[in-house]
């Protein structure tokens, strides 16, 4: 059993770096007056909710169309993210496609999945291969901001691309969908405490 | 585990933790978000119909769209064959803004594609776009969820003001959806549909007359096929008639409605007329009233035609129905039966005028028996001796043979007369048998004889004449000789240098000079008359 700083009944402020011995309750920093916290509160709970909530518009930013192309003669197009990915397979931009499945379908989905599992082990108390889940935690931290790069083309060519009557591009509901999407499973990784996960392995 | 001094206790914090858990507003939220998007979407989609068109060429699923008036309002989900592989089901999801009008029984449903029909280009953006749906709304009751697409776009939009009609005719002829209707030149509509009718023997044509067109017309409204180019070649003669170029290469439909017709109130949408083949035969005066005849010639009917006209003195009374070849056994002879339709109401004017036609009249074949017995026949008549072509003419010959009147069936026969050409015929052979008849030869010994005296007259007569030279001639000659020479001699007393010419001249110019000297007397006296009394002065001349 190793010491940590809550074993010890030590906290350190988040603020200024200030060591405070733990009293009984609620304390804040003697130092900068900072609220003192031995681990995130309800790290978990917050976590599972940003979570909840990134589910529950992933089925939203999937199905609705996120890109609306208009041409001069009257051909509209509206894609889905998954839709757009077939189109540039079939139009010969494999690539192109691969990098957006990666980034805009497989991606946000292995966020998901892998906070589920950390939360619910941590919330299990495993001992699991804490070394790997932190790893995976990490990884899923440093990977959030790579699946904003549809928003960003999106972004990109809806500001480039207005020509009026030539060719029109606009956003659609999908990637408002998407983008919240993104900013919660970003939110929910934030919240999610780490050190709880490895206060059950020295328990 | 060491206390150590230098690290402070932490500060009691006054206010406990929240108790509610404000972050699972944001899950909440997000749940909220999705199910309106959720109720939103099923609420926009509107119902699914099924459309069966016999090619789905250029209809993509997912992206061909349903238009009406050009404003979306639904697309394509899938395309497969129906279950026979005839006919090409299109399923397509409506919106939800799209009316319940797209699901009536009479909507309509076309793919419009690039086409040039009936003098129009249309469709021209589809061309670069893409073929798309067009969809009409319905206004009947009933509702329905899959649709037998058009063939061809509708000519006619339902809320174009305006009626339709059918049109009945033998033969479509050039007539096409979107050929024009015209009236008096102007255009005044549509052909939207041409169909054969259900017993196959006529062509079903459907019209639309624009708004407001269609209240002229009525029951007596005639339509007829303005086809191009009108050639006729009749007993009257040839005609052309040509409409304007786009009838010559579309066809067209023409209607009008008689201007002696009362105006009857304008007839319902679908009323059906008959198409008729050109306006003289449109505008043929309908009869009501037809009595068969029947006419035997003897002569040859060539040129004599069905339909040819019955002539009475200019009006045409009827026309010719059948020509047949009869054979009388009897009197071996070929006998030429002329069927035809005579018109009565033609013929009296009052026939128009009910009021008088209560008139204690026979039967028409009692009239014509009438007729008959002073004189009444038939006779053909060449009516362009270019073409040959033949009629037959109607006319009383109070002179003609007695002739008995029959009728087979109740249809009565016309005596004939033969006529025209063929009694030109009769004729020329009635001469030919008189002349035959003429004792040419005894006529030529006659003339022989004739020749002979008078061949010794004319040399009695040489002989006269001979005495004549001979005996006459020498005294005439003495008498003339005689004459010249009294003749001469009157010249030579006349002649200007005979002395009674020279005698004559002298004498005369003495008179001249007495009257001179007569003059200068008179003057002299005039002016001094006192030398009457007291003699001529001296030293004065006489002027």
């Amino acid at each position: 059993m190793s010491a940590t700083a809550l074993s010890r009944n030590l906290f350190v402020c988040e603020v200024c770096g200030q060591l405070n011995r733990g009293i009984e309750g609620h304390c804040h920093c003697a130092r900068c007056n900072a609220n003192l916290h031995g681990r995130t509160p309800n790290s978990i709970r917050r976590a599972w909710a940003f979570l909840a909530a990134a589910v529950i518009l992933y089925i939203p930013a999937n199905i609705l169309p996120i890109l609306h192309t208009g041409n001069l003669f009257g051909g509209t197009r509206t894609d889905t993210i998954m839709s757009g990915v077939v189109h540039l397979w079939e139009t010969g931009s494999a690539g192109l496609a691969i990098i957006v499945f990666v980034a805009s379908i497989v991606i946000p989905f292995a966020k998901i999945l892998s906070l589920g599992f950390l939360l619910v082990t941590t919330q299990r108390r495993s001992q699991w291969k804490p070394l790997l889940r932190t790893r995976l935690y990490r990884a899923t931290h440093w990977i959030g901001r790579w699946s904003m790069t549809d928003i960003y083309v999106g972004a990109t060519l809806v500001a480039l691309v207005h020509l009026g009557p030539f060719a029109n591009i606009e956003p659609g509901d999908g990637a408002i969908a998407f983008g919240a999407v993104v900013v919660l499973t970003m939110l929910a990784t934030l919240s999610f405490d780490p050190r709880v996960m490895w206060d059950a392995v020295h328990d | 585990m060491t206390e150590r001094d230098d690290i402070p206790q932490a500060v009691k914090r006054e206010h406990g933790k929240r108790s509610f858990p404000f972050v699972w507003i944001i899950p909440v939220l997000a749940l909220l978000v999705g199910a309106w998007i959720a109720v939103k979407d099923i609420w926009e989609t509107g119902p699914t119909i099924t459309i069966q068109f016999s090619t789905a060429e250029g209809i993509e699923a997912g992206k061909t769209k349903i238009r009406h008036k050009a404003v979306e309002i639904g697309t394509v989900k899938s395309v497969k064959l129906s279950d026979d592989n005839k006919a090409a089901l299109v399923t397509a999801q409506l919106d939800r803004h799209a009316s319940n009008a797209f699901l009536k029984d009479d909507a309509r449903y076309w793919v419009v594609r690039p086409r040039i029909a009936g003098g129009q280009v249309s469709g021209l953006t589809t061309l670069l776009a893409g073929s798309y749906i067009g969809a009409e709304p319905g206004k009947v009751e009933n509702t329905r969820r899959s649709f037998v697409g058009l063939e061809t776009p509708p000519v006619i939009t339902a809320d174009l003001p305006g009626r339709q009609f059918v049109l009945k005719a033998d033969n479509l002829g050039s007539l096409d959806v979107n050929s024009p209707v015209y009236y008096r030149g102007v255009m005044a509509g549509r052909v939207v549909s041409n169909e054969l009718s259900r017993d196959g023997k006529q062509v079903e044509v459907g019209v639309f007359i624009h708004s407001p067109f269609d209240r002229f017309v009525n029951a007596q409204t005639r339509f007829w096929n303005e086809s191009g180019v009108d050639l006729q070649l009749d007993a009257t003669g040839v005609k052309l008639n040509t409409e304007s170029l786009i009838t010559l290469l579309l066809g067209g439909i023409a209607f009008e409605t008689p201007g002696d017709e009362e105006a009857g109130a304008p007839v319902a949408a679908n009323t059906q007329f008959a198409l008729f083949e050109n306006r003289n035969e449109a505008f043929k005066r309908r009869d009501t009233e037809i009595q068969p005849v029947i006419m035997r010639f003897t002569q040859s009917v060539r040129g004599l035609a069905v339909g040819a006209p019955l002539d009475f003195r200019g009006i045409t009374a009827g026309e010719v129905r059948r020509i047949d070849l009869d054979y009388d056994p009897v009197n071996v002879r070929f006998m030429i039966i002329v069927e035809a339709n005579l018109f009565p109401e033609r013929l009296r004017s009052r026939y128009r005028d009910p009021a008088r036609r209560a008139m204690p009249e026979s039967t028409p074949a009692q009239r014509i028996q009438r007729f008959v017995e002073h004189g009444f026949r038939a006779q053909m008549r060449s009516a362009n001796l270019l073409t040959g072509q033949q009629y037959i003419a109607l006319e009383f010959f109070p002179k003609a043979q007695k002739a008995a009147f029959v009728t087979k069936d109740g249809v009565p026969e016309i005596p004939t007369l033969s006529g025209g050409f063929g009694e030109l015929q009769e004729s020329i052979q009635n001469i030919a048998s008189k002349l035959e008849k003429v004792p040419f030869e005894q006529v030529a010994q006659d003339l022989r004889k004739a020749l002979q005296s008078l061949d010794v007259t004319l040399k009695k007569a040489d002989t006269l004449i001979g005495q004549l030279s001979s005996d006459i001639a020498p005294e005439l000659r003495a008498t003339l000789e005689q004459a010249r020479k009294t003749l001469g001699g009157a010249e030579k007393a006349l002649g200007s240098d005979s002395p009674l010419q020279g005698d004559l001249r002298e004498t005369l110019l003495e008179v001249t000079k007495a009257a001179e000297s007569v003059r200068a007397l008179t003057d002299y006296l005039e002016r001094h008359p006192e030398s009457l009394l007291r003699g001529k002065r001296s030293g004065e001349t006489t002027k």
